[in-house]
């Protein structure tokens, strides 16, 4: 049986109007009482695991790189909400299991099963550095930009994240919760991790603000990799909402919205202007190769 | 003349507990209908244990109609100093009903109610979901089902809201899903409180209500992190942070002059090291920062000794003393009341100890069946079982370290235990016994002091 498609603002006025429906039998019988849960209406819900400034509930806006998203779906009307997890498995159930809109995560963390048949987009790039725990290692890390520079090295890697290239290198891996990277280095379980220099701020400001100035930077080569959003092609309006998106974010560049987002989070320097001008490259691309 | 020296020893016995403890008087056991003799098989009961290295030092207090009847510290609290009265020590999750008198006092206030959803106040408990295991071999090892309504405060407080604890994973060893949710509790790095982490309670609260429940809420009653999260909803609620709140509105009113959540400098001398007992006659003190683990439970006695620090777990972070949770228990004993200080109504404290809470469900954890619990402890429901703590209304919890309270309504009476053995289960026994010699020191006849 085919099912027709409605415009989703139909959808939203069918789907509320439903709820009130339910709240006046429920009013009229002996049920449980009313409650502002009964009224949360249908949302273009995206998933991701919490790490801010990046992707956050915390934050009222949601993020640096839900804000992006946020503004890129409104040029066109359209408008999203985030819930974030704070482990990989739950956001990826949502995405594989549910028909939520979609996730956001760093190539590196979003698995083959997460990509595979849905809309992948590119949001942000994201500047990373490897981190250290000075006390372990007080000549520091050196590293010229190859893997095989840190080789012998315990790498901390997250659960879900793909390290065949650090096994090629002779690194050993041990796996840890995203959560607590810092707090291993700190223990000396690994000798080095990857974060974004952004959310390592956050992290180390939050949770290890006295030792914060002992955790080191490996230079002098810091790199970067692309946040994504994947849209999940099992939910109904995702082909319509990931083409308002792609639409949404090529306006938010050129007008200059989405550089002011960047420089809300990461300052008015010269990196954010690199930053926009690396994605504008990238998202030429992207959009050719669409 | 039997009784008569029963009575002098026991009045020099008095003597003596008030010239090394100032508040603590007490009294003759005879006055409060309490037999001096019968209780000397409580000494009995303790020498034993600390001859044979089961445990390392204990005490033990009995009151009676609000006087305390048999006060005793036996062994030692450490390798080089003895068991004292005053000994502080962790009271684990003795925490939980201290944390459900925080809450029925903001409740008391007009400022929340049990039927409130928590995500009122924590918003990360909205939307939340059920876990249920699928069929082996199925895509994906679960489906994550909406709640039927949401986690409330009572829930919390009754131990049905479907959010366990890590460590009693090896109940459930068999439990299909029990595994997947042990695997994001340890992925979302949610702490059990026995070791204190180096972060606010809250986030890891926040953490734990992003995460599927066990079951739905109200349909399960399984003992779990749930007096942390209320400790956080206090913080929420009343704007203060828990152990300011818990010091202000409950140990300072109460005189429990001893309790903390961190010690100060001054008392860290006081605190009682945690012992290794294997039961057979090897114990061994638990090392400085010695983890101890077990399954996935793991355990960091030597917290204790940090002076300050950000995690305070309602579920099992407070230290005190013998006398200090004497004083607690009384206050309850007394519907809320102690020393011309109201903390509570009678009313909220019959509402804590109403036995219908966890509906069908038994509080199975601690006694057995024929027990269900409160808002905060498990209460004796019927003589029927094998667990008899001497009454129907009998209320009591117990700490990881072997430490346990028992409070009879109906004898006005109470009965404290406090060690600090590990592991737990070998304990059970003890506890149960102490109760049987505690009820049957009962001897009204030969009172005059009866209430």
């Amino acid at each position: 049986m085919k099912t027709m498609a409605l415009p989703i603002g139909l959808k939203k006025w069918i789907h509320v109007s439903g709820l009130m429906m339910l709240v006046s039998v429920s009013l009229m019988a002996t049920g449980p009482r009313i409650t502002a849960a009964m009224f949360a209406q249908a949302k273009n819900e995206i998933v991701a695991v919490e790490k801010p400034p990046l992707y956050a509930m915390q934050q009222p806006s949601g993020g640096l790189v839900f804000e992006i998203v946020t503004a890129a779906l409104k040029t066109q009307d359209e408008m999203a909400t985030l819930t974030t997890y704070p482990v990989r498995k739950m956001a990826d159930y949502y995405l594989t299991q549910e028909k939520v809109l979609g996730a956001l995560g760093r190539a590196q963390n979003l698995s083959e099963a997460d990509k595979k048949g849905n809309i992948v987009l590119p949001v942000y790039r994201v500047h990373e550095h490897y981190y250290y725990y000075k006390p372990f290692h007080p000549k520091g890390i050196v590293w010229k930009g190859a893997l095989s520079d840190l080789k012998g090295l315990r790498y901390g890697a997250r659960e879900e994240e793909n390290t065949q290239a650090y096994e090629k290198a002779g690194i050993k891996i041990v796996r840890l919760s995203g959560l607590d990277l810092f707090k291993k280095l700190k223990e000396g379980s690994v000798d080095f991790i990857n974060e974004p220099e952004l959310s390592a701020k956050v992290m180390l400001e939050a949770n290890l603000q006295a030792d914060k100035n002992q955790f080191g930077e490996m230079n002098p080569a810091p790199f970067e990799s692309t946040v994504l959003i994947v849209f999940n092609v099992k939910n109904e309006d995702a082909k319509t909402i990931s083409k308002k998106f792609r639409d949404g974010l090529t306006t938010i560049l050129e007008n200059g919205q989405y550089q002011a987002i960047l420089e809300k989070y990461e300052g008015k320097n010269s990196l954010s202007a690199s930053h926009v001008k690396d994605f504008k490259i990238q998202w030429k691309k992207e959009l050719l190769r669409k | 003349m039997k009784i008569l020296f029963s009575v002098c020893i026991a009045m020099i016995c008095a003597t003596i507990v008030n010239a090394d403890f100032v508040d603590a008087k007490s009294v003759l056991p005879e006055t409060v209908g309490l037999s001096s003799q019968r209780l000397k098989n409580i000494d009995t009961l303790t020498d034993k244990l600390i001859d044979e290295k089961k445990m390392a030092g204990t005490v033990v207090l009995i009151a009676r109609h609000g006087k305390i009847a048999y006060f005793k510290a036996t062994g030692l609290a450490d390798t080089d100093k003895p068991m004292e009265k005053d000994t502080i020590m962790r009271v684990m999750s003795m925490s939980k009903p201290i944390t459900s008198v925080a809450t029925m006092l903001l409740y008391e206030q007009g400022k929340l109610l049990l039927s409130d959803p928590v995500s009122k106040y924590i918003p990360e408990f909205k939307n939340q979901k059920v876990l249920v295991p699928l069929q082996k071999g199925s895509p994906f090892p679960y489906k994550l089902l909406p709640v039927k309504r949401e986690v409330t405060i009572r829930d919390l407080l009754a131990h049905t809201s479907g959010i366990m604890y890590l460590s009693y994973a090896g109940i459930y060893p068999n439990e299909p899903g029990r595994q997947d949710m042990l695997n994001l509790y340890k992925g979302a790095q949610i702490n059990d409180g026995y070791c204190r982490s180096d972060e606010e309670i809250g986030e890891m609260v926040k953490r734990l209500g992003r995460l599927p429940l066990t079951a739905q809420p109200g349909e399960v009653w399984e003992y779990g992190l749930n007096s942390d999260v209320l400790g956080y909803l206090v913080e929420v609620v009343s704007g203060v942070k828990f152990d300011k709140f818990v010091e202000q509105n409950i140990f300072k009113p109460l005189k429990m002059n001893d309790s903390y959540f961190y010690l100060p400098e001054e008392k860290i001398n006081r605190l009682a090291a945690v012992y290794k007992s294997d039961w057979n006659g090897t114990l061994e003190r638990v090392g400085e920062h010695e983890m101890l683990f077990s399954n996935e439970l793991a355990m960091c006695p030597y917290d204790a000794y940090q002076t300050s620090g950000k995690y305070l777990s309602g579920g099992g972070g407070v230290l005190s003393t013998a006398y200090d949770y004497f004083r607690f228990c009384q206050m309850l004993l007394n519907g809320g009341e102690l020393d011309g200080v109201r903390l509570l109504s009678r009313k909220t404290v019959e509402l804590m100890s109403a036995t219908n809470h966890s509906g069908q469900f038994d509080a199975t954890y601690l006694h057995g069946h024929g027990w269900k619990f409160g808002l905060g402890f498990a209460i004796q429901q019927d003589r029927e079982h094998d667990v008899d703590a001497g009454d129907v209304g009998v209320f009591e919890w117990a700490g990881l370290y072997s430490t346990r309270f028992s409070v009879d309504p109906k004898e006005d009476k109470i009965t404290i235990f406090f060690s600090q053995t590990t592991p737990f289960g070998h304990h059970f026994d003890l506890w149960d016994k102490l109760l049987v010699l505690s009820g049957s020191a009962i001897s009204d006849s030969t009172t005059e002091g009866k209430k």
